[in-house]
């Protein structure tokens, strides 16, 4: 029986709030480094209660802070540059992967350091506003479930129920854990790594923080015979905080070992640290990784102008010792419920090595969709087999049917509380699609599948048209007759898809472009028409000017753009704006100016809105085009040139959004799309949340293109004054190889809908000089199963393996083309994953 | 065809939550079993650019020093004389990493896979 209390289901996790900027996971980093210092430290054994206390209390015992206070008086010299730290005692386990993480990280070791010094008024401040930060949580979450916890006790949730509430606000009222067993010193001092974040010393850890959180319960409860009732709730809790201090002790004590090369292997273990944007960062790396510099024209963090420059002598060509640009386990937290997940596989699955015990591991916690189970189906935009064998990667679970990993027991959980589902926690492995292993990893460059154009482009255009389905009218207005509760759920599902702009999608075609031999042009040109033809997507027609100039920068080719028809349009138009340029190039930036004033007397209600997107747009008489890829930071522009000679250097604002520069905008646009719209406004706008704020147009500013006080049309997107390279701008179109083809590619049949994939055709040739003989002659040919993905082509008594990039099959419907005079064999196969009810 | 995307500006109404973009840390990890044995999967086309996310306003953040879900052995897929080269993306604090030096090391000394 449940207790009859008032409550309310609390989902305590990071899902739903406002955008941190990199900042915030800058003081997490600072707190990993100096886990790993302490635990490399000589003696670190006999420290590991104390190590706990630092990293799970955020009230500290007297021994405890001093311990920290010391590593951080040894560490922050030893971070003063990239040369001190690596000469230091603790490079060979903790090593920066460029300068700015060293320097950000000191930052944080700087204020923890600082509070030692501090006197006693302020020692007093300092510990009121933390005790009020505390007792803010315990406010807001008063009379909760927290059910955050019963994760960890897998299948023995029920058990955990009252005990996790019970440890959860016992946590939050003495900032510390109890075992039990443990002789309790005051802790009456603030840790001050919870104290410090981007929000300077202001209280800002997650509401939903628990140590317990991150360890496995479930072996402790099953042993302790603890029953769900309120009697055994401290006795629970006193096992589950000691499961979690004796597991945090064996996984540091085998972290000791290692670091102190004490275990039976002797090898190193290195980790490398790196605060970034994590596309931007994916995305250098793969930079890197084909032979590009290590200044790579990625930008750090958006609202921030540096790119990333990862350090040489690890990154560069040259480098001395090499760190890895490519991984055969790739971990990516819960990042798809706030990217998307086409936008991070994109840019993790070309670090993915090319074998079959590589890894990529994703987590969901938003529920989207239907329901929670099919969450992942509307996150791929598509039918599992068409995406999968588009990008590269597939589920193992989907293909093996089976998982180690159970999540029922959250689903039970909810089932019983009949609480809304919010949430649910799915974690997938995505393998590499076979077979491209069977060979060598060069294998992987090769395109190894192919379609015909039609059914590409239409397949592509169905996942346009998903990826972008908040943009579906006909969508909004089924959620205006759902009932309140419901509909609120349904708004924050449906914006779980809200990551992706046209940008994606082209990124996400050049991706496929790699793996998938067609005519592009043809596909390209047919899917242009598709999009041009489309009703569904309201705003469809408004970012097609940004579809075609992303399609353009991510090297597809558009007839109609050539620079000879753009010309003729200049000459024609001959638009003021171009009139200073000898030459326009296809594609220019253009940077707006957003003086702060305008701004600020918005600030507190984008503030109030939890999260608002922004996005530029162009407008002339009726015509309105938006621009959701669009670049910003908080700074001033310094202009110097005319036409296509004209720059314009960023000078940052150190203070960001609580300073006084103006925002600077800027976005790629099509020349054409500017010939056009000459005599029209740039605008910064938000497309859809704040209506009631900002009236009819949803307009934040707009100047006339023309005006340059505001406005400026640029053949290179604005450079940073501290910049060694910007290879950032101009954006210019990436190089495509569309080598002929050398080999036969696996041929992609698609259904009648081009959503399912109908059939897998392999096409192979008859090469041998003794086997073709019977072949020509008419011999037997036949196909029996040998694995999942494989069929064995029988030619007589000669055999063929033959793999296939899904499983297959083969033994009831394969069909075989035998083609005796031209020598070779179609073996046409039906996918064995279908799916039932999608 | 050269076509300007024309269509009235777009009113809808009501107000959306969103998620956010979140914790945004990379650590590298790297775990020499043995010899390394690597392979890297390059590709010729060079991806350059920004980011593909919508721009979202700097609004309230939150600090996120503990992970919220249970520790992963992050090398639970890989044979044991591979070496580990892990990219954690988001990854908050160190959890999955002591816990896969844990189970490697509790894996070695049982001196076969389990």
């Amino acid at each position: 029986m449940l207790p009859a209390v008032t409550w309310k289901l609390q989902f305590l996790v990071r899902a739903i709030q406002a955008m941190p900027l990199i900042t915030n996971s800058i003081p997490s980093l600072a707190r990993n480094a100096l886990l790993f210092t302490l635990l490399s430290d000589d003696g670190a054994e006999n420290r590991l209660s104390s190590i706990w206390n630092i990293f799970y209390h955020m009230m500290l015992d007297k021994d405890s802070l001093s311990l920290l206070i010391e590593q951080c008086r040894k560490l922050v010299p030893l971070a003063q540059d990239m040369q001190t730290w690596k000469l230091g005692p603790y490079a060979h386990i903790v090593t920066m992967c460029d300068n700015a993480t060293l320097f950000d990280i000191q930052r944080f070791w700087k204020l923890w350091l600082g509070t030692a010094d501090f006197n006693v008024q302020q020692t007093k401040r300092f510990t009121e506003n933390f005790q009020d930060g505390l007792k803010g949580v315990r406010a807001r979450n008063k009379d909760c479930f927290i059910m955050t916890s019963m994760r960890s006790a897998g299948p023995l949730a029920p058990v955990t129920l009252i005990a996790a509430t019970d440890q959860f606000e016992s946590f939050w009222t003495s900032g510390v854990t109890d075992d039990g067993i443990q002789a309790a010193k005051p802790a009456i001092n603030v840790n001050p790594t919870f104290a410090f974040s981007a929000s300077g010393d202001k209280f800002a850890v997650h509401y939903a923080t628990d140590p317990i959180l991150g360890f496995h319960l479930a072996e402790t409860l099953a042993s302790s015979g603890c029953a769900l009732s309120d009697d055994e709730s401290a006795a629970i809790v006193f096992k589950m905080v000691q499961a979690a201090r004796h597991q945090f002790n064996a996984w540091c004590k085998a972290v000791i070992r290692r670091t102190q090369h004490k275990s039976a292997s002797s090898a190193p273990f290195v980790v490398r640290m790196y605060a970034g944007e994590a596309l931007a960062f994916c995305q250098a790396l793969h930079a890197i990784g084909i032979g590009l510099q290590p200044h790579t024209p990625s930008f750090v963090v958006p609202w921030k102008r540096s790119v990333v420059q990862l350090d040489k002598t690890a990154y560069g060509s040259h480098a001395s010792s090499p760190a890895p640009t490519s991984f055969n386990v790739i971990e990516t937290s819960n990042l798809l419920d706030h990217l998307g997940l086409h936008n991070l596989l994109i840019v993790t699955v070309p670090l993915l090595r090319n074998s079959p015990s590589s890894t990529l591991y994703t987590e969901a916690l938003l529920t989207l969709g239907e329901s929670a189970a099919k969450g992942i189906l509307t996150r791929m935009c598509g039918d599992p087999s068409t995406i999968s064998l588009l990008l590269g990667v597939i589920p193992s679970g989907y293909v093996s049917r089976f998982t180690t990993r159970s999540n029922m027991s959250e689903t039970f959980m909810h089932d019983i509380l009949n609480g809304p589902k919010a949430q649910h926690h799915e974690r997938l492995a995505w393998k590499p699609v076979g077979p491209e292993w069977h060979g060598t990893a060069e294998l992987s460059r090769k395109k190894s599948i192919r379609f015909a154009p039609e059914q590409l482009a239409k397949t592509l255009f169905g996942i346009y048209l998903q990826m972008f389905s908040d943009e579906n009218i006909s969508k909004r207005l089924d959620m205006t007759h759902l009932p309140e509760g419901e509909m609120f759920l349904n708004k924050i599902q449906s914006s779980g898809l809200l990551h992706y702009t046209r940008r994606s999608f082209a990124l996400f075609l050049a991706h496929i472009q790699e793996r998938v031999w067609c005519d592009w042009d043809k596909v390209i040109n047919i899917l242009e028409g598709l999009v041009l033809g489309d009703q569904t997507l309201i705003t469809g027609s408004n970012f097609y000017q940004e579809l075609v100039c992303q399609l353009h920068l991510a090297g597809f080719i558009l007839p109609w753009l050539s620079p000879t028809n753009m010309q003729e349009l200049r000459a024609q138009e001959d638009p003021p704006i171009f009139r200073d340029w000898s030459m326009v190039p296809q594609v220019v930036t253009v940077a707006l100016v957003v003086p702060r004033h305008f701004i600020t007397k918005l600030q507190s209600e984008l503030a109030g809105v939890r999260t608002t997107i922004l996005q530029c747009e162009i407008r002339v008489a009726f015509g309105h085009d938006a621009f959701a890829c669009t670049s910003a930071s908080f700074g001033e522009l310094e202009i110097s040139g005319r036409g296509e000679n004209k720059t314009a250097v960023f000078m940052e604002d150190s203070a960001g959004a609580h300073g006084t520069s103006p925002v600077v905008l800027s976005f790629p646009v099509l020349a054409t799309t500017l010939i056009r719209a000459s005599g029209g406004t740039v605008g910064l706008a938000v497309p859809s949340t704040m209506s009631s704020i900002l009236g009819m147009e949803m307009s934040l500013f707009k100047a006339p293109l023309t005006d340059e006080r505001y406005v400026h049309v640029l053949a290179k997107a604005p450079t940073t004054s501290n910049a060694a390279t910007d290879a950032a701008t101009p954006p210019a179109p990436l190089e495509r190889s569309d080598d002929a083809i050398e080999h036969h590619p696996i041929h992609v049949e698609m259904d009648a809908s081009n959503t399912q994939v109908l059939s897998l055709t392999a096409h192979v040739n008859i090469t041998d000089a003794e086997e073709q003989g019977p072949f020509v002659r008419g011999c037997a040919v036949r196909t029996t199963q040998l694995s999942a993905n494989q069929a064995i082509l029988y030619v007589e008594k000669y055999q063929h393996t033959v793999s296939f990039p899904l499983p297959v099959d083969a033994l009831l419907n394969a069909k075989v083309r035998v083609a005796r005079k031209s020598k070779y064999v179609e073996v046409s196969v039906r996918t064995s994953l279908i799916m039932p009810g999608f | 065809m050269l076509t300007l995307g024309v269509s009235s500006p777009t009113q809808e109404k009501g107000t959306l939550t969103l998620p956010c973009v979140p914790a945004q840390v990379a650590v590298l990890l790297t775990i020499y079993r043995q010899l390394a044995t690597r392979f890297f999967w390059r590709s010729s086309s060079i991806k350059k650019l920004k980011m593909s996310h919508v721009l979202y306003w700097p609004g309230r953040t939150f600090f996120y020093p503990l992970g919220n879900t249970s520790a992963v052995r992050l090398t639970e897929n890989l044979p044991p004389e591979n070496n580990a080269d892990v990219l954690l993306l988001g990854c908050g604090d160190a959890r999955h990493i002591l816990y896969t030096v844990y189970a490697d090391a509790t894996r070695s000394a049982a001196g076969k896979p389990v």
